[in-house]
């Protein structure tokens, strides 16, 4: 595996390290107000401002379901001025100081809202490219080097590949880059060849993948059309996740790229759990279809496919949360807080009493480390 | 019985709120128009600031589809994290009621009188009240909260009210 030392060092950041503290997988920070017009060359700056975004969905203004009140924010992380997500002081004092957190990895998916979102830029792919490319100057230069507790998950244009690897290549041997940020609504499921060249740029650049639950990619909300409700749409989201899982599995993609690292991020971890059994026992009987799979289905997780937490899974008897979580697998899950959004998990409080030391220490530190390829340098 | 003043009764205008500190603990006081509620600064479920950034909203509901919908205003007191709500006035959880529950306390506007004198570094006074813990000036009606946990005795009918009946 590559790690992060074996990089190109172009910045003078400090690798990573997650020793007393906590690792955090998912937070979300949002530019400012024209924060990012500094990084957009001027013909894509008056594109957006004189002729607005293209979204896969046709609605300009809009999310694609009905957002709770409050832009689905938690209540306490608006700033004075601005966004949640928009004031590093406040990600400081109401994460980063509050619970020790000494990586904490960026997720910049809807900057300045949905309209910016990539996945909905599919369908004019140059201005994805100038709007990630944007994103991503703008949180390196304001959040990761003011704060190296921060570190990236960069943003692609993910659904033009050859835009998504040149950015990739670009920004890969940043050390205030830890990962690539995918996204769980595509326009074709995760395993498709389209997306390999992605793949490939990553590992060449010793990066993994966290797969970030998403808006756009063109395909409703849910696998029969789009949610009514916001319940419907946030308990009915995981549906894209196992789509991709299934996906990458039984495409073989695993197999093609062994160094391949992805984690589904808020996309919860019980329901992964009798998906899977369900696969290896059809795989069984149906492996005639796929037999250049070299593995039975679950067994490609432990080294490919990790999970985060949030939002948690709070089953009434706390002891099968353990449970949900060994079965998945102890080494391949994750402390995710998702702030400042209304699902935050405080990793305090998130673990019942019951929940063993050595289990909560993997998913807050241990594995963190092995996921983001950290191990030279912890 | 322990009842502290928390403030003038002017100070917290109908609609606002007040956060303070009593026996070591966060309490946020609720003035709905008139009505005087206080809990516990701080959710049972995952402890966020529930009186401080929670926002007070009105509870609906309905006998069965198509029925009418009932709406009650300022009764409810939603979660600024997981959107959890509790009755404003008794700390229950609508969602959860018999198992989530947020410490409710008894507050009272009675008038002031001169030797409520209280000092801002929780200094005790004795006086009409047993007042500690927050500087006041004395002059109108004040606020005060009662910080014992006991509540008043019920008969055995009230008790076999609160019951869930039996389903059969
Ligand atoms: S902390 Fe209040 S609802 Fe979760």
């Amino acid at each position: 595996m590559t790690t992060l030392q074996e990089r190109p060092y172009t910045v003078d950041l400090p690798v990573p390290r997650v020793t007393t503290g906590i690792a955090d997988v998912d937070i979300h920070p949002v530019p400012p107000a024209d924060a990012l017009t500094a990084y957009l060359p001027r013909r894509w700056r008056e594109i957006v401002r004189e002729y607005g975004v293209r979204t896969t969905n046709g609605l300009f203004n809009l999310g694609e379901y009905p957002q709770l009140y409050g832009g689905a924010m938690r209540a306490d992380t608006w700033p004075e001025t601005g966004f949640p997500g928009s004031d590093l002081d406040l990600i400081r004092k109401q994460l980063l100081d509050l619970y020790d957190v000494q990586l904490g990895v960026l997720q910049c998916i809807s900057p300045g809202g949905q309209a910016l979102n990539p996945a909905s830029q599919a369908l004019r792919p140059e201005l994805a490219d100038a709007l990630t490319r944007a994103v991503n100057d703008w949180q390196l230069e304001h959040l990761v080097r003011p704060e190296p507790r921060l570190r990236a998950a960069i943003s692609v244009a993910f659904e033009s590949p050859d835009l998504a690897t040149a950015e990739i290549d670009r920004l890969g041997s940043h050390p205030g880059v830890v990962a690539v940020l995918g996204l769980s609504k595509t326009r074709d499921p995760l395993g498709s060849r389209r997306y390999w060249p992605i793949y490939e740029a990553m590992i060449d650049n010793g990066l993994p993948m966290q797969v970030h639950l998403s808006q756009g990619g063109g395909n409703p909300s849910t696998g029969t059309g789009w949610a009514s409700y916001h319940t419907e749409y946030h308990v009915g989201q995981v549906q894209s996740f196992q789509s991709q899982l299934l996906s990458l599995v039984l495409s073989g993609t695993f197999d093609r790229y062994p160094e391949l690292r992805i984690m589904f991020v808020e996309g919860n971890v019980a329901h992964f759990v009798p998906l899977l059994q369900r696969l290896d026992y059809h795989w069984e009987t149906l492996r005639s279809e796929v037999p250049d799979l070299q593995r039975k289905p679950s067994e490609y997780l432990a080294d490919h496919v990790w999970v985060s937490t949030q939002p948690i899974d709070e089953p009434d008897k706390p002891a099968h949360l353990e449970e949900y979580i060994e079965e998945f697998g102890a080494d391949n899950v994750l402390f995710a807080s998702d702030y400042p959004h209304f699902d935050f998990d405080a990793p305090n409080a998130v673990f019942p009493p019951s929940f063993p030391a050595e289990l909560k220490d993997k998913i807050l530190r241990g594995n963190a480390v092995r996921f983001f390829g950290l191990e030279d340098g912890a | 019985m322990t009842r502290y003043i928390v403030a003038n009764a002017t100070d917290i205008a109908p609609g606002e709120r007040k956060i303070v500190e009593l026996e070591g603990r966060s309490v946020g006081i609720f003035n709905l128009d008139g009505e005087y509620y206080a809990l516990l600064n701080r959710c049972p479920h995952a402890g966020a600031p529930l009186c401080e950034h929670g926002t007070v909203f009105g509870v609906s509901s309905a006998e069965s589809p198509d029925k009418p919908i009932d709406y009650e205003r300022q009764r409810s007191l939603r979660c600024p994290w997981h959107a959890w709500e509790f009755d404003i006035r008794t700390g229950v959880s609508f969602y959860d009621p018999r198992n989530a529950r947020v410490r409710k306390y008894e507050v009272d506007v009675v008038p002031g009188s001169p030797q409520d004198v209280a000092g801002p570094d929780g200094g005790r006074q004795e006086g009409p009240l047993v007042l500690e813990g927050y500087a006041v000036s004395v002059e109108g009606d004040v606020v005060v909260v009662d910080t014992s946990r006991r509540r008043p005795g019920r008969t055995r009918e009230q008790a076999a009210e609160r019951r869930p009946a039996a389903t059969a």
